[in-house]
């Protein structure tokens, strides 16, 4: 029968790890953990349960960065007044993520570390710039999450370790973002999401364009060549155009019975199009 | 093996089961406690939600050697003395099930929306309600019942 750790603090949790002969695991809020157990994808010896270390846990501000607990859940998240007030187009976010009983379980750390394309929530950070810090016996080192998602379900994160903080650089003037996902029915997973969030100058010139994808391809990602379009420019109704065709020429869909790619292509480019335009519409209305 | 206690409905249980079994596999096979319903078995329709402390989960996705010494409520333990809960009885005043089996996990998410928003408009109980499914009422008698009973729950 396997063990079960309930960790106290990220010490203890990686004395645990490294302890331990069989497979070990980290389990958070367990909301996908159980779901790999279930389907015979993981079979552990041991869970470490990391969801109870204060260390790991809440929402700070500190300098220029606001930086996340790994194990804090959607659910303080969502109602986190210091997030609503530097980025509200992610706590708007978080309310897509399945139910209410899913976020008062999962965790951000957890979404992360799954490696799952098809979360809402990891392309909205890719579009914040976030960096993680993940720690493990030898120390803790940082990586940009935009060198963190490696392929299909695949991470950066090695045996050992534990990703412990979120660090999300608050955004200068001039700034927003808006996620829009299309989804079968609410708090299920997105066909396709499309997060955008643009900063631009005193004469409403884009400095910095950040497009991120749910469901684009094999890892939550950005359209890189999208935002070099958007960026320098006054974000014309051609230049939207311009963004969204190479969006779609980006994307690395795989159809299903339900959605043909054809479909889904349609739909990214539909949503990413009026993101566009919402964003900067909202950023006309604050100028 | 010591075996694993747990607090359910305010009584103390404990359970000789592998601490990765599911709580809702845990409260229906070996406590007992059938009230707690099984569907879907991935965290999608909230048959099976109950309340750690005040907050609903999903109890097919929670292990069991996660909810040692929290207070696990289900929807045999709403009931006080014999008499329903304000819920509860909203529930059947407004005829708000059908075939019923969705029912439990629908009074037990609404239990904690109104623990912790205890006067919800209509679209924060559809927001509260989104992580259950029903597939008999189309949910608008459900929602009349959270509404009717939301600044009763004294």
């Amino acid at each position: 029968m396997g063990e079960y750790h309930v960790a106290s603090s990220v010490e203890d949790a990686l004395e645990k790890l490294s302890g331990c002969e069989g497979r070990a695991e980290i389990v958070a809020g367990g909301q996908t953990m159980m779901l790999l157990i279930r389907q015979g994808l993981v079979d552990p010896d041991l869970l470490v349960d990391i969801s109870k270390i204060t260390e790991i846990r809440g929402i700070d501000e500190v300098g220029e960065h606001i930086e996340i607990g790994a194990a804090t859940t959607y659910a303080e998240i969502k109602k986190n007044p210091l997030i609503e007030k530097e980025f509200g187009f992610y706590t708007r976010a978080t309310s897509e993520i399945s139910g209410p009983q899913v976020r008062n379980q999962g965790t951000i750390g957890g979404g992360l570390v799954y490696g799952d394309p098809a979360l809402d929530t990891p392309p909205v950070l890719l579009t914040l710039d976030a960096e993680l810090e993940i720690q493990s016996a030898q120390g803790s080192r940082r990586i940009l999450l935009e060198d963190f998602f490696v392929d299909y379900y695949e991470t950066a994160i090695e045996e050992g370790e534990i990703l412990t903080k979120i660090l999300i650089p608050k955004l200068p003037k001039y700034s927003g973002g808006k996620y829009r996902a299309m989804t079968p029915r609410q708090g299920d997973y997105a066909i396709a999401g499309v997060c955008v969030r643009l900063t631009l100058d005193e004469n409403g010139i884009c400095t910095v364009a950040r497009v991120g994808l749910t469901n684009g391809g094999d890892t939550p990602m950005r359209s890189k060549e999208a935002e070099k379009i958007l960026e320098g420019t006054k974000i014309e109704e051609e230049t939207i155009e311009n963004a969204v065709e190479i969006l779609g020429e980006g994307l690395d869909l795989i159809g299903d019975v339900q959605t043909p790619k054809s479909y889904k292509e349609i739909v990214f480019k539909r949503i990413a199009r009026q993101t566009i335009k919402d964003v900067k519409l909202e950023l006309e209305d604050d100028a | 093996m010591e075996g694993i206690r747990l607090e359910i409905n305010g009584k103390g249980y404990t359970v000789d089961v592998s601490p990765y079994k599911p709580l809702r596999d845990v409260l229906r096979s070996d406590i007992g406690l059938t009230g707690t319903k099984e569907s879907c078995d991935s965290g999608v329709c909230g048959v099976c939600t109950v309340l750690l402390g005040d907050k609903a989960v999903k109890s097919c996705l929670i292990p069991v050697g996660k909810v040692v010494g929290e207070k696990i409520t289900t929807i045999e333990g709403l009931a006080k003395e014999g008499e329903f809960s304000v819920l509860q009885q909203s529930f059947i005043d407004c005829f708000a099930s059908q075939c019923g089996y969705c029912i439990p996990g629908f009074i037990m998410a609404a239990t904690s929306l109104l623990i912790e928003n205890p006067d919800p408009t209509v679209q924060e109980i559809r927001e509260g309600l989104s992580g259950n499914l029903c597939r008999c009422t189309g949910y608008v008698k459900i929602i009349d019942a959270v509404r009717q009973a939301a600044g009763k729950e004294a």
